[in-house]
């Protein structure tokens, strides 16, 4: 799913946060969202997401406006957000935390739930579980999973790694990297985590006190002074 | 031990009328977060609707069927008008309810009168256990209430859109991020609520003569119900609340002036959103 962000501003009330962003990302792409800690990418999801809206500029996806539309409304489009802490329901069980994605759109939706235990086999065992009682890492992968069952185009990731062992970061990004080439999934990820985003990403947008300072493929960040300057590494 | 299983009877038979009569507030408050001071309006123009059609014929059951009907599309209106636009604003949500509750309390009186009526009792008798009676209406109601609340439970806890309204309770933001429609969510489970209140006024009202006061008897019990049962605990608190309220009913007679009851629940409620807005029993 082809996603133009079209110079944004977007905050909170009176506190603009977002400031004339430009970006864009192709069907089936994946973009690496960096920056220091404050410097608007989770705000930049929100707004992706539909949790804020934006007080100027559009958002496309596959050339239709959804800057106005709800959370719902756009994940009945097809983008799935997973945001910074997870956000599981800790009192329902694993498996009414996955069906839930897959129902919370009203419409039936094709039942990915043995593709999505083939991802994420850690979460087999652990079906009856309640959600709140998994470690961090499953939370992450049951939040993964669970977006996957909306059947998503678009998964928008925010710092998945954020407390979470090194093994599993390796092995989560791993699995989004398979999605999104089995399925041709696009994928929008914030990371500080920047060996993550070198494996996964193939273009990268920098933010700086909510603008977009700097753009490029990985390799080409990788090799620059960019990441000195704005990430301070 | 007669009089110890007559009294176990009797609590018992209070204690499920009283849960039915609480259950929509308790859906309502528990669900959405808004202390519904509508729910004894909603009571009372539930039995008022059975009242004018069993009078023009149409059959009890029915009657308290369209009841529920005609409540819950009172409860959408009232949602939809007015209510969607502040949830999250307990406060206003208390005062607009409440306003409602006037409003619709001069309506039934300027519609129906303020005369007494009466829905007459459509299974007179008793049941005759031998050492107690038990009279078969009331008993009937008792078990229809049990129904009522274990079907509910069952659709809260086995079923999808049990799945639904418990995410949306436990994380509305992700909810609505997985595609969940919340504000529509919400509108079914006012109008829900409203539809238990309007069938609980219409099964209430052979039990009682029906006048424009009749649901603020209840509204209080409920209110109590619902705070000593907690937030959130639907099924058990409801039932644990009315037993406890139904234990405590001769002290509630004290309350038996309108305008006096109806301004103590008042004054609890704010204080209850103040210091304790997940309840009585919880600490938020
Ligand atoms: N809910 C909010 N209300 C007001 N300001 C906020 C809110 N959330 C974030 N901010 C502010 O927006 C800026 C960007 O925050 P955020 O997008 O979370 O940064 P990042 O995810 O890059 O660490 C920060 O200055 C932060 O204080
Ligand atoms: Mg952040």
């Amino acid at each position: 799913m082809k996603l133009e962000v079209e110079n944004i501003t977007a905050g909170y009330g009176n506190i603009t946060v977002l400031r004339d962003v430009s970006f864009k990302v192709n069907d089936g792409g994946v973009v690496g969202v960096l920056g220091r800690n404050g410097m608007g990418k989770s705000t930049l999801i929100k707004c992706l997401a539909g949790l804020i809206l934006p007080t100027e500029g559009t958002i496309k996806l596959n050339g239709e406006d959804i800057s106005k539309l709800l959370p719902h409304a756009r994940a009945n489009r097809g983008v799935t957000t997973v945001v910074q802490g997870r956000g599981i329901f800790p009192d329902l069980t694993v498996m009414e935390n996955l069906e839930m994605g897959r129902i919370a759109g009203g419409r039936g939706k094709r039942n990915r739930l043995e593709e999505v235990l083939g991802y994420f086999p850690h979460l087999r065992e652990r079906l009856t579980q309640l959600a709140g009682t998994l470690s961090g890492g499953e939370q992450q992968m049951l939040a993964i999973g669970r977006g996957l069952m909306t059947d998503p185009k678009l998964i928008l990731l925010d710092e998945p790694s954020d407390g979470i062992m090194p093994t599993l970061v390796e092995q989560i990004a791993a699995t989004l990297g398979e999605i999104n080439r089995r399925e041709g999934t696009t994928i929008v990820i914030v990371e500080q985590n920047l060996p993550m985003i070198f494996s996964l990403a193939e273009y990268c947008i920098v933010f700086e006190k909510g603008k977009l300072v700097a753009e490029g493929t990985c390799e080409k960040i990788q090799k620059s002074e960019i990441l000195q300057e704005y990430l301070a590494i | 031990m007669e009089t110890i299983i007559s009294v176990l009877v009797d609590a018992t038979l209070i204690t499920l009328v009283l849960a039915l009569a609480a259950f929509g507030l308790a859906i309502i408050y528990g669900l959405v977060g808004v202390i519904n001071m509508g729910h004894g309006a909603m009571l009372t123009l539930g039995a008022y609707f059975t009242w004018a059609t069993t009078t023009a014929g149409v059959p009890f059951i029915l009657a308290v069927v369209l009841a529920a009907l005609g409540v819950a599309i009172v409860g959408l209106l009232l949602e939809h008008i007015i209510i969607r636009h502040f949830y999250d604003k307990p406060f206003d949500t208390l005062l607009l309810t409440w306003a409602f509750f006037l409003i619709m309390t001069e309506v039934i009186k300027i519609v129906f009168g303020t005369d007494f009526r009466n829905v007459s009792n459509p299974l007179p008798g008793a049941i005759d256990f031998g050492t107690i009676k038990i009279p078969a209406y009331k008993g009937a109601i008792a078990i229809f209430s049990l129904l009522l609340i274990g079907a509910t439970a069952f659709v809260f806890y086995k079923t999808n859109l049990g799945i639904k309204i418990r995410a949306l309770i436990q994380n509305r933001e992700a909810a609505s991020l997985l595609g969940l429609n919340i504000s529509r969510t919400y509108k079914f489970v006012f109008c829900i609520g409203s539809g238990i209140a309007g069938l609980a006024g219409g099964l209430i009202s052979p039990m009682l003569s029906v006048d424009p006061y009749i649901g603020n008897v209840f509204l209080i019990r409920s209110f109590f119900v619902v705070i000593v049962g907690g937030v959130g605990q639907l099924f058990g608190g409801t039932l644990i609340g009315s037993f406890f309220i139904g234990g405590a009913e001769t002290i509630f007679a004290l309350f038996s002036k309108q305008v006096f009851a109806q301004s103590i629940v008042f004054l609890l409620a704010i204080v209850i959103l103040r210091y304790r807005p997940a309840g009585i029993l919880k600490k938020s």
